[in-house]
């Protein structure tokens, strides 16, 4: 089958350490960063029927690679301190390539239906299910109301 | 297909072409409605999938800008702070709506008597009153009785739930003093009409899979088709056609294959809404009207109003789980809605709690916005901290009419027809700013006494796509000089050429249009039915 990723291996890998540095794992740990839960998977997806993201994407890494080659070492061998100074360069250097990633980056995170449940959705569809809500009961919501009926008209006759 | 010219011809399936197309049933006249979008399948709707939200961002933006579908027309929004949205599909815009279906206050029809500023209506709220009653029964409304801020009636339907975000809101109200109400919403609060009752699915922009939500295609055209009334979809209108009377005598239109047809017709009736209305007339050009057809007082796509909005949110103890229930509906006030001479503008405002979005759109910057939160350790905590205990009052500003404001066409943007596209120019004034300032104090004082432990607003900018209200830009009056169509949606200089949307508001009042446009629709059919004898003289 052919590849069609538009980056190779090692810029995938490269890729995937800066999306976990984009979006990083919960601090309970339950929910993986973007780049261990395969956000470039999407982002790859999405690159391969846009080719204006593919070039944002494509320079966004060649920045990334070159900027961690001034340290003599691969992105994902920086310590966390290093990683997040290249990341904030790129975000200063190539602003709208660094702006393309990011919106992509969290579409792919949050579409993701195993991420939902962290923030209290379901995984499932908003519909047909929907979700359990139960109305109000009428005497507690006219004791609620009582002080706004009690102030009286609040409009104007036309 | 057919050109046999029909009796009535109604241009736009949304929201006003349904509810004008009901009112004439009685009449036995033959009637067709094109419609430039298809008849939408619940099946499609995206609400359905399990990447739901990245719809928001594609086929279901709610810009057509965004979305680019055969159906939808570019819009240039470039000389406006606010970005006109809209749908195309036989229910129109009701079909990615949030279905909030509050009724305008009876002075929003007198602003010129009450407070010196804009027009009166030549009807009033009095008058629309039974039209609102009816629409509300078609529609199958839910609301509760009594709100003190509009003369007494009763929504069909009980009020949809509060949810915990609406009663947190209505608590921080209550210890202000202050007018609150929950919401009426055009979406059914129990089984109703064949349809089944609301699930609180949350993502109503969506389009609602269940059937809950009231949009014109499921709650007017089942029984418009029923009763024979023939709907054409994919046809979009290029002109409307003149006799040698000065009478509208059809249109010409493009079908499904792009192909250009004429059909005739002894009343047209234009219901597209307060953009492609205007941009329909003006594009509407001849002899006699070379400046667009019903013309004359120069005033067809100005005097656009929408409602600039802006939003204030606070973070709270727990989480407030916005994301269940309808997502336009829960609590409104109406506390700053009518003039009051001891603050520094005309006019008012309410204030919407809406509920809350999903993740991503909140991640890329919330509903009407383009604007993602920071990445790294800030996101993260945004995301967990913030995000789930967070609440928010969105302020509604009326927006008064001038004529700067305006739909005109795009000498260089065109659809997939060819047909030139509208340019929008458009500002806020200095009126609406100092409401959203107020607002915005408001908001944050209400939104700390509901217990916010730290606010977050929008600086006094309006919020960008935004534009869901279009109104003014082919008003009501009964100055011809100063006005586009009579008391009864007439233009002045064609006599059998109606308008029945957003277009012929006079003033925009506060409120989500919907249910007035439909309401004064109904109240236009009603009064072509009463004249019908001499409806030309």
């Amino acid at each position: 089958m052919t590849d069609t990723r538009p980056w190779s291996e090692d810029q995938g890998h490269l890729l995937a350490g800066l999306l976990d540095e984009i979006v990083p794992a919960s601090a309970d740990g339950r929910v993986p960063a973007a780049g261990a839960l395969g956000v470039a998977e999407f982002l790859a997806g999405k690159a391969s029927a846009d080719p204006g993201l593919a070039a944002s994407l494509r320079e966004v890494l060649a920045r990334a690679a070159s900027l961690a080659r001034a340290s003599s070492v691969n992105f994902n061998d920086l310590d966390a301190s290093g990683r997040i100074a290249v990341v904030e360069a790129l975000e200063r250097e190539a602003p709208d390539a660094f702006t393309a990633l990011l919106w992509h980056t969290y579409m792919g995170y949050y579409s993701r239906a195993d991420v939902r449940p962290h923030f209290g959705l379901s995984d499932r569809p908003t519909q047909p299910e929907g979700y359990d809500l139960p109305e109000d009961d009428p005497d507690e919501l006219a004791a609620m109301l009582a002080p706004v009926r009690a102030q009286g008209r609040r409009y104007r006759p036309g | 297909m057919s050109d046999n010219p029909v009796d009535v011809l109604i241009v736009g399936a949304g929201a006003s072409g349904a509810a004008l197309a009901w009112s004439l049933l009685g009449s036995r006249m033959r009637i067709l409605c094109l419609e430039q979008g298809p008849m939408m399948s619940d099946a499609a709707y995206p609400s359905r999938n399990s990447d739901y939200e990245l719809s928001r961002y594609a086929e279901f933006s709610i810009d057509p800008n965004v979305r680019r579908l055969p159906q939808d027309y570019p819009i240039n929004s470039e000389d406006s702070p606010i970005a006109p949205v809209n749908f195309n599909a036989v229910g129109g815009s009701t079909i990615n709506f949030s279905a909030h279906w509050p009724r305008m206050h009876p002075s929003d029809f007198r602003t010129r008597s009450l407070d010196g500023v804009a027009d009166d209506w030549p009807v009033d709220y009095a008058t629309l009153e039974p039209f609102y009653a009816t629409n509300d029964r078609n529609t199958g409304s839910s609301g509760l009785a009594g709100n003190p801020a509009y003369p007494f009636y009763e929504p069909p339907l009980p009020p949809l739930p509060l949810g915990r975000l609406g009663r947190t809101l209505a608590l921080g109200f209550n210890r202000r003093g202050w007018h609150w109400w929950p919401s009426d919403a055009a979406i059914v609060s129990r089984d109703y009409d064949g349809r089944a009752k609301c699930v609180n699915a949350g993502t109503c922009d969506l389009g609602c899979a269940t059937g809950a939500k009231s949009s014109a295609d499921l709650t007017y055209w089942p029984v418009l088709l029923r009763a024979g009334v023939e709907l054409r979809t994919g046809c979009r209108v290029r002109e409307i056609t003149l006799d040698e009377h000065g009478m509208a005598s059809g249109v010409l239109y493009h079908d499904p294959e792009g192909r250009l047809q004429r059909q005739r017709a002894e009343l047209v009736v234009l219901a597209c809404n307060g953009i492609g209305t205007p941009r329909l007339m003006l594009n509407s050009t001849s002899n006699r009207f070379p400046d667009g057809i019903a013309n004359r007082s120069g005033l067809v796509g100005k005097n656009l109003m929408f409602h600039p909005l802006t939003a204030v949110a606070g973070v709270f103890d727990e989480p407030m789980e916005g994301f269940k229930g309808p997502l336009g509906c829960s609590i409104v006030s109406h506390e700053f809605y009518e003039t009051d001479p001891s603050r520094d503008f005309v006019r008012g405002y309410g204030l919407q709690a809406s509920r809350w979005i999903t993740p991503m759109t909140w991640a890329l910057g919330g509903f009407c916005t383009e604007n993602p939160i920071p990445w790294g350790a800030e996101h993260r905590q945004l995301m967990d901290e913030v995000y789930p205990f967070s609440a928010g009052l969105t302020i509604v500003t009326e927006d008064l009419p001038r004529e700067t404001n305006a739909v005109t066409l795009d000498p260089e943007l065109a659809d997939s027809d060819g047909i030139p596209a509208p340019k929008i120019t458009y500002s806020v004034d200095e009126n609406t700013r100092k409401m959203i300032a107020h607002g915005e104090a408001r908001a944050e004082e209400a939104l700390l006494a509901a217990g916010a432990k730290t606010i977050m607003g929008a600086g006094g900018n309006v919020l960008w796509r935004a534009g869901w209200h279009q109104m003014g830009t082919a008003r009501m009056g009964d100055d011809p000089e100063r006005s586009v169509v009579n008391g009864w949606g007439r233009c002045h200089d064609v006599r059998n050429l109606f308008i029945v949307d957003g277009s012929i508001f006079v003033t925009a009042g506060a409120v989500n249009p919907t249910s007035t446009i439909q309401a004064l629709a109904l109240y236009i059919g009603d009064s072509i039915m009463k004249n019908i004898g001499n409806l030309f003289d």
